[in-house]
């Protein structure tokens, strides 16, 4: 049997323990989660908030494929929890959490790590950091491509991510 | 002779402080996305007084539906809603 998916954009505070709760389950013996949140620097500039602009019809498609991606991958068991927040936070606040459970621990490490990478690469949306000087600045990213996976971390790209 | 198709194109990131609604295109069927993306710079100048200093990050960026990126290749044939995407940095 597969395992479940829950993918969201939301405007709303994130909360860890929905995902928890989420991924649990009686065959599942492992849990991962990743917790992105706005740190209050970058590139030398002291950062406020961060406001995050999301395609959101194109972005869940593309959590879509990557669940489908990592249970290719990792197997069919995997339950996966793909959260990401649209509008503006201040420092501390949660822009991501992604939660996969398997029933060993090794699939959920690398299939949490996977997903991660790959919405970097590979979601719609975009950062604008603000900053206590009063400036603002879209962030530099990755360029799209239609093909798929981006399979390896190329740290040749300017995205200067908060995490 | 090309019948034209009517294209609609949300803007997203930083192309979003260009125009503050989806611009609309008229271009002939077949075109290119990469045609698309020239006319699209064009109008965006238009609508910014003559001024679009975006031309690189245009380049860089790709068009796409609600479920696809699209290739610069591909052509398009009928009327469509589309989406400018400057590079991404989500997480």
């Amino acid at each position: 049997m597969s395992g479940r998916d829950f993918l969201n954009i939301t405007a709303n505070t994130i909360e860890p323990q929905a995902a928890i709760a989420f991924v649990a389950g009686a065959t599942q013996g492992a849990a991962d989660f990743f917790i992105g949140t706005v740190r209050d620097h970058n590139l030398g500039r002291s950062v406020r908030g961060v406001s995050y602009d999301v395609f959101e019809e194109l972005g869940l498609n593309v959590f879509k494929e990557l669940a489908t991606e990592a249970r290719q991958r990792w197997g069919e068991k995997l339950n996966i929890y793909i959260e990401h927040y649209k509008g503006r936070l201040d420092v501390g606040g949660i822009s991501i959490l992604i939660a996969v459970s398997s029933p060993h621990r090794d699939e959920s490490f690398k299939a949490c790590r996977y997903l991660l990478e790959e919405i970097k690469h590979r979601a719609p949306i975009w950062k604008q950091e603000h900053y206590l000087d009063g400036d603002s600045q879209w962030v530099q990213g990755h360029a799209l491509c239609s093909h798929g996976p981006a399979t390896t971390q190329d740290e040749g790209h300017a995205c200067h991510d908060h995490h | 002779m090309s019948q034209p198709i009517q294209l609609q194109i949300r803007l997203f990131g930083v192309f979003r402080k260009l125009h503050p609604s989806p611009v609309a295109l008229t271009v002939a069927t077949g075109t290119t996305v990469r045609a698309i993306k020239t006319a699209l710079g064009l109008e965006l100048q238009k609508l910014n007084g003559g001024i679009f200093k975006e031309q690189d990050l245009l380049a860089q960026s790709a068009l796409a539906t609600d479920h696809a990126v699209l290739e610069d290749g591909a052509c398009l044939t009928e009327n469509a809603q589309l989406a400018i995407l400057p590079p991404v940095c989500g997480g």
